[in-house]
């Protein structure tokens, strides 16, 4: 090893960062990255199949009485949009709690959030028996099933992690560390509400157009 | 069959690789010698540029023999002289480079026109349907009873367009005759379009070129370019239905082939098979190979493959028969008689 | 954050001693199973990587024994279709892309100046994973269900109506554990290097071979969610009781689609597995140079270049396809402009190779090899770029001879120059000189007699995926003319396992810096301690072992009782924060197991993936909650 006689003396830096500083924070920024991408390659397979069809949505000859063709329902579509926005409240709530270390807060905004989370599950399950198809009905249904599956699953990951988040902000208090866990949660949130307003304009208003 | 070749040409395949019919570089078409042609200009200016490549390498590697046993200390990129004059050595040969590439890429434009498929009223229509493991063809007429079907083999006139229209219902196939054009792939779903104009007559061997299952080895093909008037011999033979059998051994064999498992997929027009799951065999004793090119097509070949076509194509749809001797000789005398 | 004075010997035993209590692992087999040294994690991947390599090359040698001779009746047509699949699908997921991740996990640490990656026991999930894919799809193969339609399996072949069985969903199921432990590595990668470098080391002096695996992530991170989407499109078209239809054409669902979803990420992919082992070459071709590379910059921007431009060129596997003619042609464009980076990268090393003074050992032998056998596939590639030209060459043997030549010559050739470069580091013992020449010779020896005359098997009209040929179709000479290469390529494999059997025991010890080369894993012991450096480096250049100033200092006042490094900020690496990393955990196998079982029960049913939940669930949870405490369990060191 080279001989020196000056070292760097840096013990009186901070021990956690609550935010884009944090290493946990890229790993999730990179994470929500990969699964845009998902998204997308979904999507360009969703324009691309709607060149093999005449009639798009296309037409449901499965059902009876046999559909000409009929869009997804849009005011159904509207009942898990309106309650993902309205879920940003309390997340944004924790999110900035955390900020400050309130331990109170974060424990009322992530219960608020796992309950909004539940219902928009149970929503979304509700939209997809709505739709006027089934996946295995042909190729545009089974992309479209797989598209607000996907996203079903993203919301049903982020409130279990919101679980998580705030089993630990009651049974502990909240320490820097999981402080800016909660917030890097709640950037994925904030990605799983974003991402769908494009989706839903896809699925539900594109076809009308 | 495979005799095709003539000791005279095999002879000179073995010399030069160049004169056989079924290579790129032997072209017989119009198309294949723009490829052909484009092929040696891009093999020739990137030939040289390899060996320039190598030959600049292997002096870095002799200009300096001695193994230093003292390793010198290395310098800083800013205080070693003649850098810049590296860079703008590399910035030059970088952009030689751009314009040899603009150049390929003109060369290569000018041959995709010759590709570009054309609309020529006088061309002769083919669907080509590929299966597992086979061809199926159609040749195509303004007069509906003039269109007939055959398998595995093709004929085509010299110096008339042919548009082949490439379809499959099963999995992707890609027709490939090296010697008359570069290949096409048959995509369920989207049907293609390949032009070519035979410029030499000949007979030409092409294989599938798309892994289509268990027997894509042997899913070949011939296509047979002859002048004008000797297709229009082989195209009024082809449009006749089967002969009827006239020996007591060929009737024999005929009723084998009608009461036998054969008429599930083979047809031959002129009688009451008419099934297309499988080629269809009206004028099977005039073709050069049997089992899409697998063997060449003679008596002892045509028992092996009827008897056990799992040890000549394993997988393929093709049941064994199972006959007796003496069925399966009158079965042949029939078969036989199909030109 | 102050200069003080350094620490003396007194302190710095104390600090020694503290800091190997702290990094070293746990002894025994739970120690062993639960390490996040991100150097025993990437050893793992390295040597996992090479067993599967050779395990694929005796595929090859078996599928070159039945087309040595024509009509060969030693391999029927239903196992050679399995060998050339899994020979591919290994090379390609299971050897390339994981011996990449794993040399480059194991170096961008040492590289930059810090201990470990970001997240350690997110790297070992990765590993483990791997292995697990890996032995999914060779479980398949030992009992003769392994997958036959092909590395990239086409659709209809590889659908529900034509490949019945479970053979396709084996191949499928690999694919995701193999995408997951890529994209695990990818992140590992980005994060570590963007928050993790030695303080000093600014954007404009990170090592290029640091950028070649940084970029490369980025690659993977866009690529692989491609093809991980469209093995489990395929897994559900087969599927009974799911049954959708996105590839099925009778119902509006698209082979072509199943084309360019998986070539989207094929393509990326080869450069995936390529520019990394740019980083090898211009990290041996500037070390044995004895000066910094010619075109540092331009470097960088070429590999950028081509990490941009390979995203834009798939349609080109797709020449063949009834895609529009206007289409393709953009596609020729761009797959013709990516050789300009590749060539100024190629102008720059042989500049660097001119104007400096080489020292001619090993690694640079098998870089000169590199130049060879890469430049030759390289110009193939040009050719290909060409409609006409690839309508012809297309799925012939002349396009396995062109991508043999780019990822043998282009990966393989410097994975071999790197193992002979870092074996000392790796293991404190230099390999033998003699048996590496003997090992180089036969390698570019046998690679050339093997793959050279399949370019004209390929113009000659041979196509590939055949499990034979017949007699008078000329092909005889050159397919027996590869199959004895394809033997001396063997034969060199096994004595470069001599040599590393040999010289583990037996080889001359190394010390630090064998080679006299400038990064900074050069700074540190051969092998390295658990927690890389005893205080974390600072730099001043991008050669810190050449230019750094003498007394360039070093970081202390991290504490040795717990498990910290540095971060720095992005762009010039000044210091930020101290993070702690975790102990050794048991969750990143446990959680393997969990991952396994689901991945491998859906291959049979759908259920086992809504199930295998809830497993996945309690891991994870213990995971984020507490660790286990290994060094209660098993004996501390």
């Amino acid at each position: 090893m080279k001989t020196e006689n000056v070292a760097l003396d840096v013990s009186d830096l901070p021990v956690s960062e609550l935010d884009h500083r944090s290493l946990v924070w890229w790993g999730n920024v990179l994470m929500m990255v990969i699964e845009t991408t998902v998204f997308a390659l979904l999507v360009a397979s969703y324009l691309y199949v709607r060149m093999n069809f005449g009639h798009w949505p296309p037409p449901q000859p499965n059902r009876f009485p046999p559909l000409a063709a009929e869009y997804p329902s849009i005011p159904m579509g509207l009942t898990t949009v309106i309650p993902l926005l309205i879920s940003l409240i309390p997340m944004i709530w924790a999110d900035r709690a955390a900020l400050k270390l309130k331990a109170n807060a974060v424990r009322w905004g992530l219960f608020l959030s796992i309950l909004a989370g539940g219902v928009i599950a149970y929503l979304r399950f509700r939209e997809l028996r709505y739709l006027p198809f089934d996946w295995d009905d042909n190729a545009y249904a089974s992309i479209v099933w797989t598209l607000c599956g996907m996203h079903l699953m993203h919301i049903v990951v982020a409130t279990c992690e919101n679980i998580v988040m705030f089993a630990w902000a009651v049974v502990h208090s909240l320490d820097k560390k999981h402080a800016r866990d909660v917030r890097v949660n709640a950037v994925y949130w904030y990605w799983v509400v974003g991402i769908w307003v494009p989706l839903f304009c896809i699925i539900y208003v594109g076809p009308r157009i | 069959m495979m005799r095709c070749i003539s000791p005279f040409l095999l002879a000179a395949l073995l010399v030069s690789g160049c004169a056989s019919n079924h290579s790129a570089v032997a072209p017989a078409s119009r198309e294949a010698h723009a490829i052909s042609s484009l092929w040696w200009q891009f093999f020739w200016v990137l030939g040289i540029i390899y060996i320039l490549v190598v030959a600049t390498v292997l002096i870095c590697r002799f200009k300096s023999r001695r193994d230093r046993a003292n390793i010198n200390l290395p310098q800083p990129a800013d205080s070693i002289p003649g850098e810049s004059k590296t860079h703008r050595v590399i910035a030059i040969l970088t952009g030689v480079s751009v314009v040899i590439l603009l150049g390929l890429l003109v060369d290569d434009l000018f041959a995709s026109r010759v590709l570009a498929p054309k609309n020529d009223p006088g061309a002769l229509n083919l669907t080509v349907t590929g299966h597992q493991w086979w061809w199926e063809i159609e040749y195509g007429d303004q007069d509906p009873s003039k269109v007939f079907q055959t398998a595995n083999e093709i004929h085509i006139p010299v110096g008339r367009t042919i548009s082949f229209t490439l379809r499959s219902p099963d999995v992707i196939h890609s027709l490939w005759v090296p010697s008359l054009h570069g290949k096409k792939d048959l995509v369920p779903g989207h049907p293609a379009t390949l032009v070519l104009r035979a410029e030499k007559p000949g007979i030409y061997w092409g294989q599938c070129a798309e892994f289509c299952g268990a027997q894509h080895a042997n899913m070949g093909l011939l296509i047979k370019a002859e002048s004008a008037s000797d297709f229009a011999v082989w195209e009024d033979a082809a449009r006749k239905s089967a002969v009827a059998p006239m020996t007591d051994q060929q009737k024999h064999g005929q009723q084998i082939f009608l009461n036998s498992t054969c008429v599930m997929c083979h047809a031959v027009s002129g009688t009451i098979a008419g099934s297309h799951n499988g080629p269809e065999l009206t004028h099977l004793a005039s073709r050069q190979t049997i089992a899409a090119g697998t063997l060449p097509n003679t008596r002892e070949n045509l028992a092996l493959w009827i008897q056990e076509p799992q040890l000549v194509k394993p997988g393929a749809r093709m049941p064994g028969t199972g006959l007796q001797p003496n069925d399966l000789a009158d079965l042949l005398d029939y078969l036989q008689t199909l030109k | 954050m102050r200069l003080v004075e350094a620490p003396d010997q007194t302190r710095r035993s104390v600090d020694e001693k503290n800091l190997h209590h702290v990094w070293s692992r746990v002894e025994g087999v739970i120690g062993w199973l639960c390490t996040t040294n991100h150097k025993e994690i990437s050893l793992r991947y390295i040597i996992t990587a090479f067993g599967f390599f050779c395990a694929a090359g005796v595929l090859a040698l078996l599928m070159r024994l039945q087309l040595s001779v024509p009509n060969n009746r030693l391999i029927g047509p239903d196992l050679y279709n399995q060998l050339f699949t899994v020979h591919g699908s290994t090379m390609m997921f299971l050897f390339a892309v994981p011996v990449m991740e794993g040399v480059g996990l194991y170096l961008v640490p040492l590289m930059i100046g810090t201990r470990n990656v970001a997240f350690p026991r997110l790297n070992a999930l990765g590993y483990y994973v791997y292995l697990a894919g890996g032995l999914v799809l060779y479980g398949g193969l030992f009992c003769n269900i392994g997958p036959d339609t092909g590395w990239f399996s086409y659709v209809p072949l590889a659908g529900p109506d034509f490949s019945p069985g479970k053979r396709v969903d084996f191949w499928a199921q690999m694919i995701t554990f193999t995408e997951i432990s890529a994209l695990i590595a990818g992140i590992e990668i980005i994060v570590t290097v963007f928050k993790q470098r030695a303080p000093g080391m600014s954007i404009d002096r990170i090592p290029i071979y640091v950028w070649a695996v940084l970029i490369t992530a980025f690659m993977v991170i866009f690529a692989m969610p491609a093809v991980m989407l469209v093995s489990t499109m395929l897994a559900m078209d087969r599927m009974s009781h799911v049954a959708t239809h996105f590839f099925n054409v009778a119902e509006g669902g698209d082979a072509l689609l199943y084309q360019h979803l998986f070539w989207f990420f094929g393509h990326p992919e080869v450069y995936i597995i390529f520019i990394p082992a740019t980083g090898f070459v211009s990290t041996i071709i500037g070390t044995f140079s004895r000066r910094p590379l010619v075109g540092h910059s331009a470097l960088v921007l070429s590999l950028i270049a081509t990490a941009f431009i390979g995203f834009g060129l798939w349609v080109h596997h797709m020449f063949a396809t009834p895609v529009p003619i206007l289409g393709r042609s953009f596609f020729t464009g761009a797959s013709m402009l990516i050789a300009i980076p590749s060539g100024v990268q190629i102008f720059c090393w042989i500049a660097t190779l001119w104007t400096g003074k080489p020292v001619w050992k090993s690694p640079l032998l098998f870089v000169l090899g590199f130049f060879a056998i890469f430049v030759l596939g390289g110009l193939t590639g040009v050719m290909l770029a060409s409609v006409p030209l690839d309508l012809q060459v297309h799925d012939t043997f002349f396009v396995v001879a062109h991508f043999h030549y780019v990822l043998i010559g282009g990966a393989v050739f410097p994975l071999f120059g790197a193992f002979h470069y870092w074996f000392p580091k790796w293991t404190g013992r230099m390999l033998d000189e003699g048996i590496a020449k003997l090992t180089f010779w036969l390698m570019f020896i046998g690679f050339n007699l093997t793959f050279f005359p399949m370019h004209q098997l390929g113009l000659e009209g041979m196509p590939r995926r055949v499990y034979t040929y017949h007699a008078n179709l000329g092909w005889n000479g050159l397919n027996m003319a590869a199959s004895i290469g394809a033997g001396v390529m063997g034969i060199a494999v096994l004595c470069f396992l001599y040599n590393v059997l040999k010289s583990r025991r037996s080889g001359v010890i190394a010390g630090n810096n064998p080679w006299q080369a400038p990064t900074l894993e050069w700074a540190t012991t051969s092998p390295p301690q658990p927690y890389n450096f005893l205080y974390q480096p600072t730099v001043n250049s991008m050669h810190p072992l050449w230019f750094d100033r003498p007394n360039q200092p070093f970081v202390v006042g991290l504490k040795t009782d717990r498990r910290e490094v540095l971060t720095t900020t992005l762009l010039h690496a000044v210091p930020e924060h101290i993070h702690e990393l975790p102990e050794d955990s048991c969750w990143p196998i446990l959680l393997t197991v969990v991952i396994s079982g689901t991945l491998l029960g859906v291959i049979f049913n759908p259920w086992p993936f809504v199930i295998g939940m809830i497993p996945m669930y309690i891991v994870l949870f213990a995971w984020f909650w507490r660790d286990i405490d290994l060094k209660h369990l098993g004996r501390a060191k």
